[in-house]
């Protein structure tokens, strides 16, 4: 009997329910070592348990809801417990993990909660005890191991950022038996030499192992009493220790620590210029608000003034002046067109006018108007005057006997 | 380095206080110019505190004996 081919989907659902119905695979605990480990927003967490050459797949769902769960760094040995679970889509099987025990760790983690709780009923990690870091320090202390991408991050990103502040290393154990007591003495000396005015204590990432030294209670106690501010930045960004519960400032990086101690001097720079723009600005318009009120005020305004006052008068002045002469015009041609008239009379009067008539005046030589025949003889020159000039005459003859019979 | 002595962040807040002053507006043409140029020395001392741009950095050895750096060790790693 031949069976008929599946489809890739059966397969896969068959392979799913097989799982499902096994009673070992439905409650397993899976012994290996974290690798992978993320954590996403979601909650889930995602990661892989290796043993050797060996791995499976993990998915922990809602595992941020579980206080163990922030424990969790890759090389940890773990127990998983959960079911082992077909992933339809692509035929993978995972371990859907229900609960997780740390073992490695656990003494340690274990050691931790213990001095956190105790150091937090102190008062180590109050607030009120933490001190306001400089703004513009002048000096920086930096605690950390001399080589590594720790301490050039620090300097570079310090560099960048403000090349204007000091920088004193103080080289240090950051990790194994003497790194506590090296970080503690490194602390002392920044303080009694008083070398900085901020100091910041860095080591890279690492184990819960490797960053132990930052767990003591001596590196505790150090910077708790530490006169200078300290900022530390131990770890990557998800791992907390108590040198970062008692530090004055904690940063998740060391980039970010030279972020938070080192003022951009960019940003100074602008600052200071805007408020040089502020001051300049406020300065200009209250002259300019001066100005305008001294030229309300301004003398020569008053000048204009009494000036148009005596312009206007000018002006009266001209107009009355204009006016007197036009009447002593009309005055004198009044005066002119009586004497015209008079002269008109006169002229009318005088004898010339009788010459115009066609009537002469006779006179002779002497100038005497002739009147009579008795003034004048034969061969005299007379002067016989009409209107339009004279006719100088000889008289041939005189008859007065014309004259007697008219007479 | 005498400059250096002078705190930057006190000159910044007397900076900061002069214009607030000066933004007011309450004072006289004279006290207003005085502040003036106040604020501007103020400036000029912040301005040269910032252009001061040569670092030191210093290792602390263990017998408190202080090597220095330049910025080249610093960028190679040392």
């Amino acid at each position: 009997m031949k069976l008929r081919a599946l489809k890739v989907a059966e397969v896969n659902q068959y392979l799913k329910q097989m799982m499902q119905r096994d009673p070992i695979l439905n409650r397993i605990s899976v012994l290996g070592e974290l690798s992978n480990f993320k954590c996403h927003t979601s909650g889930h967490a995602y990661f892989a348990l290796k043993d050797g050459d060996a791995k499976i797949n993990c998915v922990w769902f809602n595992a941020i809801y579980d206080p163990a769960c922030k424990q969790l760094i890759d090389g940890m040995q773990l127990i998983c417990q959960g079911a082992v679970t077909l992933y339809e889509k692509d035929g993978k099987y995972q371990l859907a993990v229900k609960s997780v025990e740390l073992l490695g760790i656990g003494d340690l983690a274990e050691q931790f909660e213990k001095m956190k709780r105790k150091l937090e009923a102190l008062g180590y990690f109050d607030p009120l005890h933490k001190k306001r870091l400089p703004a513009y320090p002048n000096k920086v202390a930096i605690i950390t191991s001399p080589t590594g991408s720790v301490i050039r991050d620090l300097l570079t990103v310090s560099g960048r950022r403000n090349p204007n502040i000091d920088v004193i290393l103080i080289p240090t154990v950051v990790q194994g038996q003497d790194a506590s007591a090296s970080v503690t003495n490194a602390i002392s000396r920044v303080n009694e030499q008083n070398l900085a005015e901020v100091i910041i204590i860095a080591r890279g990432g690492g184990s819960i192992e490797e960053l132990w030294a930052f767990n003591s209670e001596e590196v505790a106690h150090s910077i708790f009493n530490s006169a200078i501010p300290v900022v530390s930045a131990i770890g990557h960004e998800t791992d907390f220790t108590i040198a970062d519960f008692v530090a004055d400032l904690r940063a998740a990086t060391p980039s970010e620590a030279a972020e938070l101690v080192f003022p951009s001097l960019g940003h100074s720079k602008e600052q200071i210029n805007v408020l040089m723009y502020k001051i300049s600005e406020t300065i200009n318009r209250k002259i300019k608000n001066i100005k305008l009120l001294l030229s309300l005020h301004n003398p020569e305004r008053e000048y204009g003034k009494i000036m148009s006052v005596l312009d206007r008068q000018k002006e009266m002045t001209e107009q009355y002046l204009s006016r007197s002469k036009r009447a002593l015009l009309q005055h004198i041609q009044k005066q002119q067109a009586v004497l015209t008239a008079q002269v008109e009379t006169l002229e009318a009067l005088s004898p010339l006018k009788t010459l115009t008539r066609g009537y002469a005046v006779i006179s002779n030589e002497g100038n005497q108007t002739i009147q009579s025949t008795k003034q004048v003889q034969v061969g005299e020159i007379l002067n016989i005057r009409l209107r339009d000039g004279v006719i100088r005459s000889e008289i041939l003859q005189v008859d007065s006997t014309i004259g007697e019979t008219n007479g | 380095m005498a400059k250096k002595n002078a705190s930057f962040e006190e000159q910044l807040s007397e900076l900061k206080n002069i214009t607030k002053q000066l933004e007011d507006g309450q004072l006289s043409l004279d006290d207003s110019l005085k502040l003036f140029e106040k604020g501007i020395g103020l400036y000029r001392t912040c301005s040269s505190l910032l252009e001061s741009t040569e670092r030191k950095v210093t290792i602390l050895m263990e017998n408190n004996e202080v090597k220095s750096l330049t910025d080249l060790e610093v960028e190679n790693g040392f």
